[in-house]
């Protein structure tokens, strides 16, 4: 892949967002990864606006569903209902694994939806395999 | 054995008159009369005679239809001669009374105005005018009574009244035995049923009336007799007659004063009994009418005695139950009883209570069912109580499920940072600072199951599914063939009856196989585990058994296996939480089962638990 992929983290557990960006950094696709910390703040990433004006849109989002201010469904609906945006492949990374949640996130247009496992190795795996499958099985938009 | 006495009577009367009858056909005259008089019994009053006995068997068999015409018919034809008789008699004819010819005897006015009596009494009895027919009938007796009195007495004021011709001697027996037959008629309705019913009621009948009819006839002749012949004089004898007869009554009212009284305590002891219950004690005939209303139905319903006694059951009960009662008294009249049932009943201000009802059918001693007693108890406190546990239940689960939730997200977090530090620099720092390390690592794992635990055990009663079929030899062989990779390592093996269907929810049920039978596998002895599953309908509960061979345990630990994180082993020797056993008994105990063990050490250890069954 020749231009580096985007990645956006909308997470507010800073512990969480560090750890994926911690496990993502020696993999052999490197990228910067955005991190935002609620549903609002998402947005306004999203949408370019302050203090995000010079924010270039995302080519993968990984999305936790328990925000403040804008939870992840909230986050969806937005990506989804914009023209621009819609495109855009969304992993949700949740610590929830109650079939609503699941359930209305793939409702809502969730490419897949991840739970968070409990050991720190199962961690870093999963996230190992979402960015192998993102980033270089799947074809992105 | 009254109708046994009626038909007897009857029986005596027809033959009499039988006799009589063919007496003034063949011309023998002297089959008339008997006793003492000259009188003989008419032809027609041996007619009138057996017409009223054709009466009294027809309307014993009245419930027959046809039967009812051959009364009505008899009755009026007695009527109607009597009548003509008593015409004769009002125009004052020469041949007054001689209704079958000059040679066939006369229908004294006396016998007229009994026959009269009679068939009223009759017709009486048959439009249910009970007291009436009675009247009429004693009526008739008093007739006949006087006239034999008169008879015995010698006193021909009593058997010719009014200077007409004498009531025959045999006639005024056959209207005696006649209305004594016509009294004993219908006794479970008639005057009779006051006298009858109960055995203390019979026997002092039976014991007085003969004393109350037999002692004055024949103190009153001896007294006759002595005064007659000249022994004693006419005031010595009325002063004797007074003196006995005053000793008899007497004793006859210290009798049956002592009889009553005994009868008096019984009752207000069996009152006190009903009256000082804190439940409503409520009799009620099978229309459901009330009949009986002690305090505690006025405590409990506000309803007094008086108010309620002859008012519907049905003002007890809300609109919506309606259709209870109907089905209450429908089991009351097929003899069964109903059992603490739980429902609602409304109070005389209108506000509901909660109320549990036992109601039997009364039964009387032939076996019939006259009505029903129910026990109404007030059962809003503990159903309060209950609420309040459910919903301080509810909480504890709900506090149980948010803490355990919660918990998960910053012990994740020191889990895994703990983790990570030992990743990065597990031999870059000091043995201790490995050592730390791991420790801290370790007791951020364990707690991480005990919140996974304590989450799973909350789930049963939050996450659990309203009750289903569902076919327990499906959940089983699923479970086993998710254990099969363990049974295969161990050696071991699971045999099943085949297990009948039970209600529950399915995943529940599965989870407590798999941890009883998970539980066999991991507490095995040397032998390689074997592990039955066998079943039994037990009524509405269906009672299982899961035994192996395993390494036991002493009964002394029974109940502490089934409580949350308790367990007997060193963690070392066997892994787990020890929360497998406390999911399980929730599980049974939320189907409304119970679970129990039975184990020895060495021998191997079964579960005992019950499910509901499928019926």
């Amino acid at each position: 892949m020749g231009s580096q992929v985007r990645l956006l983290i909308v997470e507010d557990n800073e512990a969480d967002a560090f750890l994926i960006t911690e496990t993502l950094q020696p993999g052999p696709l490197a990228c910067d990864p955005v991190v935002v910390k609620d549903g609002v703040e998402a947005c306004d990433y999203l949408h370019a606006r302050a203090p995000y004006q010079d924010a270039a849109q995302p080519d993968l989002i990984l999305l936790d569903m328990n925000l403040p201010r804008l939870n992840g469904h909230g986050v969806l609906r937005e990506i989804r209902r914009d023209e621009r945006l819609k495109r855009i492949p969304v992993v949700v990374l949740s610590s929830s694994d109650a079939r609503p949640d699941v359930e209305e996130s793939y409702d809502l247009g969730a490419n897949c939806y991840v739970t968070k496992p409990v050991g720190l190795q199962e961690f870093q795996s999963r996230v190992k395999e979402i960015e192998n499958f993102w980033l270089s099985v799947a074809q992105l938009p | 054995m009254l109708a046994l006495t009626r038909r007897g009577l009857a029986g005596v009367v027809a033959l009499y008159s039988g006799v009589a009858a063919a007496g003034w056909m063949l011309g023998l005259p002297a089959l008339t009369s008997f006793g003492v008089g000259a009188a003989k019994t008419s032809l027609a009053t041996a007619a009138c005679a057996i017409l009223v006995v054709i009466a009294v068997i027809a309307k014993d068999r009245d419930e027959r239809t046809g039967w009812r015409i051959v009364w009505m018919v008899a009755c009026a034809l007695v009527a109607a001669i009597s009548l003509v008789a008593l015409g004769q008699y009002a125009l004052d004819l020469g041949d007054a009374g001689y209704l079958m010819g000059p040679g066939m005897g006369r229908f004294s006015p006396a016998t007229a105005v009994s026959f009269l009596l009679l068939s009223g009494a009759i017709a009486a009895i048959g439009a249910q005018r009970y007291y009436l027919g009675a009247g009429l009938a004693i009526g008739a007796l008093m007739i006949s009574g006087s006239a034999i009195v008169g008879y015995a007495y010698e006193v021909a004021a009593l058997t010719q009244v009014l200077g007409f011709s004498a009531m025959a001697f045999p006639t005024a027996l056959v209207v005696t035995l006649l209305a004594m037959a016509i009294l004993m008629l219908d006794p479970k309705r008639g005057w009779l049923r006051h006298v009858a019913t109960g055995p203390q009621a019979r026997s002092a009948f039976q014991l007085m009336m003969p004393v109350a009819v037999i002692a004055p006839f024949v103190i009153g002749g001896a007294a006759n007799w002595l005064v007659g012949v000249g022994l004693v004089g006419t005031s010595f004898g009325f002063a004797a007659v007074a003196v006995i007869m005053i000793i008899t009554l007497g004793a006859m009212v210290v009798v049956t004063s002592a009889q009553i009284g005994r009868i008096n305590r019984t009752e207000a002891r069996l009152v006190a009994i009903v009256e000082s219950s804190d439940d409503a004690i409520i009799g009620k005939d099978l229309n459901g009418i009330i009949t009986s209303w002690n305090r505690g139905g006025e405590r409990l319903f506000g309803y007094g005695a008086r108010e309620a006694i002859g008012r519907p059951m049905q003002m007890l009960i809300p609109a919506e139950r309606a259709e209870e009662e109907t089905e209450i008294l429908a089991r009351i009249h097929r003899k069964e009883h109903i059992d603490h049932f739980e429902t609602v009943r409304r109070r005389k201000d209108g506000s509901m209570l909660d109320v549990s009802i036992t109601v039997s059918p009364i039964l009387l001693a032939s076996g019939t069912v006259i009505g029903a007693s129910s026990i109404i108890r007030d059962i809003s406190a503990r159903k309060l109580k209950d609420l309040e546990l459910q919903r301080s239940n509810a909480e504890l689960e709900q506090f149980a499920y948010v803490a355990s939730h919660d918990l998960q997200e910053p012990l994740r977090m020191v889990a895994n940072y703990v983790e990570l530090l030992s990743q990065r620099y597990t031999g870059q720092l000091d043995e201790r600072a490995d050592k730390f390390i791991h420790y801290a690592s370790d007791g951020a794992r364990r707690m991480q199951q005990l919140v996974s635990d304590l989450l799973a055990y909350s789930r049963v009663g939050s996450q659990g599914k309203p009750p289903v079929p569902v076919e327990t030899n499906a959940v089983v062989d699923r479970v086993v063939h998710t254990l099969q990779r363990r049974l295969e390592e161990c050696g071991g093996m699971v045999e099943w009856d085949d297990l009948p269907r039970v209600r529950g929810d399915e995943v529940q049920l599965a989870q407590l196989f798999q941890n009883l039978i998970g539980n066999a596998l991991k507490f095995r002895g040397d032998e390689p585990p074997r592990v039955r599953v066998l079943s039994e309908v037990e009524g509405r509960m269906v009672r299982f058994a899961v035994s192996d061979n395993g390494i036991g345990m002493e009964m002394r630990f029974a109940d502490r296996i089934f409580q949350m994180f308790q367990r007997l082993h060193e963690r070392s020797a066997f892994e787990g939480s020890g929360i497998g056993l406390a999911i399980s008994k929730r599980i049974v105990e939320r189907h409304g089962g119970s679970i129990r063990v039975e184990s020895e050490p060495g021998r191997g250890t079964t579960f005992f638990f019950t499910l509901p069954a499928d019926l």
